[in-house]
């Protein structure tokens, strides 16, 4: 299992950061009848939360330089434990993978390609998800640094549009018009859903060279996502008001439908849509890589090929099945409250596991 | 290496292929609808729907074009059913063209269509992704139909074009401001503030105030037109979803003001009495803002006002002035100004306050933002019955910077 193959700090920083953009870019407005116009600093102080636990990981991955927080596990609970929180976790990156999948086919259903089957377009995803992981992490990591970059200069250029007409200081100034309880409640929530960064890195640490040292590249990554993301929801809430925001389902589209310069410049949705496309296959790509890794991991890297083509329909036939945004959205609020704890579940496992590990070999955590 | 290529091929294919199949349209076969108009008859409770569209086929050079004898060339067709959706299904049939929302400009509500079933069109609008909410909305005192119908046969633009050109020029006269699907959509979302349109109303040509040529089938009305103009006639106020009043060009005007939207007009100070109109001075307004402060007095919310403008002046009173204008002088015509905006602004506070009792101003927004908890759980509840009553301070402040290219009066010898 364990590789030679080393990502560097960048890619790095730009796995973290569409690591923990996934899901979040849908259900961020679930939080908000709770934070209300708090909600950007919610994203903000959420995503930020989620540092102590990457850099846990990172942590635990200096104990078994080269391999993934599975290999910890089995290295000190054995096979049946790790082959247990590794089916957990195969499991929710599926779940993960559906849900995305359904609301991103939605968004192109509702603005886009309107008369296009759903089957095909997220066959389409699939594939593409297929094609980057079999070119390996080097592949994966460079493509979604490119990706990463192109997305969010299309983003962020795209709503320069947006000043100074339709930005509506009135609408962010007062920033706090929420209990702190609720505030803590919808931070918590972000979190949760950030957290799916968590699942990547527990595969992507063996790659990490040094990563007990090297602990400021995810920090960078997940402090430039969370300044990255709440930037956006505060230009969403400054553009349609905190009201409005609260109600929509793709917030960043909905937002730059509005955007009108003269009679030339419109239609900019078609830009934030890019952005929403490389979101939703990067992260495509990830969970289908993640339950790959861990599916390896459980089967002595058994035939991968097979295991990849049959965990990409395990991931495309629910997504077919479930086709609903409004059913993936309530999924992928569920699922906001499980990944953190499930997580968190592992990493105490895995710091069990060390222990374990040391007390057999008779040495002490440093 | 030959599986990546073999996957790498099928992707591509699939990718650049299929996809656009389904969704494969020319623009040929589309009617880009440009305005839309929305009737409601409260007594049959049936709702008509007018589209106006700019044919998207080509012409060849020698054919004439209606759009140089009759101000653009627009077909406008309307429709009743029961609801919205139904009347755009109705227009549907007769058009041999799929009907394209996207391009809508402007959409004209009726009076009593924004009486009484403003949220149905609202509401699809909301959630349908292919009407823009950019779209300009409009009253009208008459029939949406009418207004979307008339033509201006000495111009070469559609009237959904006409009136959306007319709304955003409205700042120059300070009647009306731009408000769109969207902002429309925000001020009945958000607490404390109700909704204003631009009043829009068609003036029809003299000789063809009765005429009109169109044919009726099975309640559509095919290719109506009428000739005149348009007008922007001050705004229409809400309460909630429901229209409850008009607000006249001086109401209008002082509602610019009190909100601080930005007003670039010619105005003229109040004729005095005892000068005629010889006395009014004649004024350039260049910027103009506005402040709403918010105090807690004795538990009741007063509001402050400050309104500020900048005015050049352009017209001094004939023969009755020094040769130089004096500082006092031009202190005076500021003073005059300021009565002048005070008049609008009280005329305008008079009207949403005490006659039509709804928010329009925003002050309950002001108090909101001044102590959000107070809002939420003191006044939100009962705003709409205390609003009435809440006290209003009003403060003007004009200062004329120069008085044009001249510093003297134009002696006449």
């Amino acid at each position: 299992m364990l590789e030679n193959v080393k990502i560097t700090r960048e890619q790095t920083i730009f796995l973290i950061l569409i690591g923990a953009l996934g899901n979040i870019v849908y259900t961020h407005t679930w939080i908000d009848p709770d934070t209300d116009r708090a909600a950007w600093v919610a994203s903000l102080a959420g995503i930020l939360l989620v540092i102590p636990f990457a850099v846990w990981i990172l942590y635990l991955g200096k104990h078994q330089p080269g391999g993934t927080i599975f290999d910890i596990l089995e290295s000190g609970l054995g096979k049946i434990p790790c082959a247990v929180v590794s089916i957990l976790y195969i499991l929710i990156n599926i779940a993960l993978a559906v849900t995305i999948l359904n609301m991103f086919t939605e968004l192109i259903k509702t603005f886009f390609l309107i008369y296009t089957p759903r089957w095909l377009i997220i066959l389409v995803m699939v594939l593409i998800s297929i094609l980057l992981l079999s070119n390996g992490i080097k592949v994966l990591a460079r493509t979604v640094e490119i990706l990463t970059v192109i997305g969010l200069l299309n983003f962020f250029f795209s709503f320069i549009f947006a000043f100074p007409n339709y930005i509506h200081p009135e609408y962010v100034i007062p920033i706090f018009d929420t209990s702190l309880l609720e505030f803590i409640k919808g931070t918590l929530f972000l979190s949760g859903t950030a957290s799916e960064c968590l699942l990547l890195l527990m595969v992507i640490v063996r790659f990490i060279p040094d990563p007990g040292k090297h602990y400021m590249w995810v920090v960078i990554g997940l402090a430039a996502c969370s300044v990255i993301f709440s930037l956006a929801i505060l230009v969403i809430i400054a553009m349609l008001s905190p009201e409005l925001a609260t109600r929509i389902a793709f917030g960043a589209v909905n937002a730059a439908k509005i955007i009108k310069v003269g009679e030339f410049i419109r239609g900019l949705e078609v830009f934030i849509f890019g952005t929403y496309q490389f979101i939703a296959l990067g992260k495509t790509t990830f969970y289908l890589y993640c339950s790959w890794t861990a599916a390896k991991k459980m089967f002595n890297n058994w035939k991968p090929g097979i295991q990849l083509f049959l965990l990409a329909v395990m991931i495309f036939v629910p997504s077919l099945w479930l086709n609903s945004y409004n059913k993936a959205y309530n999924w992928a609020v569920l699922l906001g409250y499980i990944v953190l704890p499930f997580s968190i579940f592992v990493l105490l496992l895995a710091s069990i596991s060390i222990m374990l590990i040391k007390k057999r070999t008779g040495s002490t955590l440093k | 290496m030959n599986t990546r290529m073999l996957l790498l091929a099928c992707t591509m294919l699939i990718s650049l292929v299929l996809p656009g199949c389904w969704d494969y349209a020319e623009y040929e076969d589309f009617v880009q609808i440009i305005g839309m108009g929305m009737d409601y008859n409260n007594e049959t409770q049936e709702i008509t729907l007018t589209i106006l569209y700019q044919p998207t086929e080509g012409k060849s050079s020698s054919q004439p074009s209606s759009a140089t004898k009759s101000g653009g060339q627009q077909i406008t067709h309307s429709a009743t059913d029961k609801t919205f959706i139904g009347a755009a299904t109705r227009l549907q049939e007769v058009v041999h063209k799929k009907l394209f929302y996207g391009y809508v400009k402007t959409v004209v509500i009726s009076e009593e269509a924004a009486k009484y079933n403003m949220m149905d069109a609202i509401d699809l609008f909301d959630r349908s992704p292919s009407i823009h909410s950019s779209a300009y909305l409009a009253i009208t005192s008459g029939k949406a139909a009418d207004v979307i119908k008339t033509i201006d046969p000495y111009q070469t633009i559609s009237s959904a074009e006409k009136i959306h050109d007319l709304i955003y020029f409205a700042p120059n006269t300070g009647l009306a401001y731009v408000v769109t699907i969207n902002t429309f959509k925000e001020m009945l979302a958000i607490g404390g503030w109700e909704a204003t349109v631009p009043h829009i109303i068609a003036i029809a040509a003299k000789s063809q105030k009765e005429e009109t040529k169109s044919s009726i089938h099975e309640q559509l009305m095919l290719n109506e037109e009428r000739t005149g103009a348009h007008r922007v006639s001050g705004l229409a106020a809400f309460k909630g979803d429901k229209f409850v009043g008009w607000l006249d060009e001086k109401e209008s005007r002082g509602f610019s003001w009190i909100t601080g939207k930005k007003i670039q007009y010619y105005t003229v100070s109040e004729p005095s009495s005892v000068g005629g109109t010889d006395e009014i001075l004649y004024y350039a307004v260049t910027d103009s803002n506005n402040k709403i402060n918010v105090q807690m007095e004795n538990v009741t919310p007063v509001i402050y006002v400050d309104v500020k403008a900048t005015a050049v002046l352009r017209k001094f009173s004939r023969d009755k002035s020094s040769e130089f204008l004096s500082l006092e002088e031009i202190s005076i015509a500021e003073q005059k100004l300021a009565d002048h905006i005070r008049s609008d602004v009280d005329a305008a506070l008079n009207k949403g306050q005490k006659e039509l009792q709804s928010d329009i101003f925003g002050f309950g927004f002001a108090v909101f933002r001044e102590s959000p908890p107070l809002w939420k759980n003191e006044y939100e509840a009962k705003w709409t019955d205390i609003f009435p009553d809440i006290p209003v301070h009003v403060t003007i402040d004009v200062s004329i910077p120069n008085t044009g290219t001249n510093i003297k009066r134009l002696l006449i010898k």
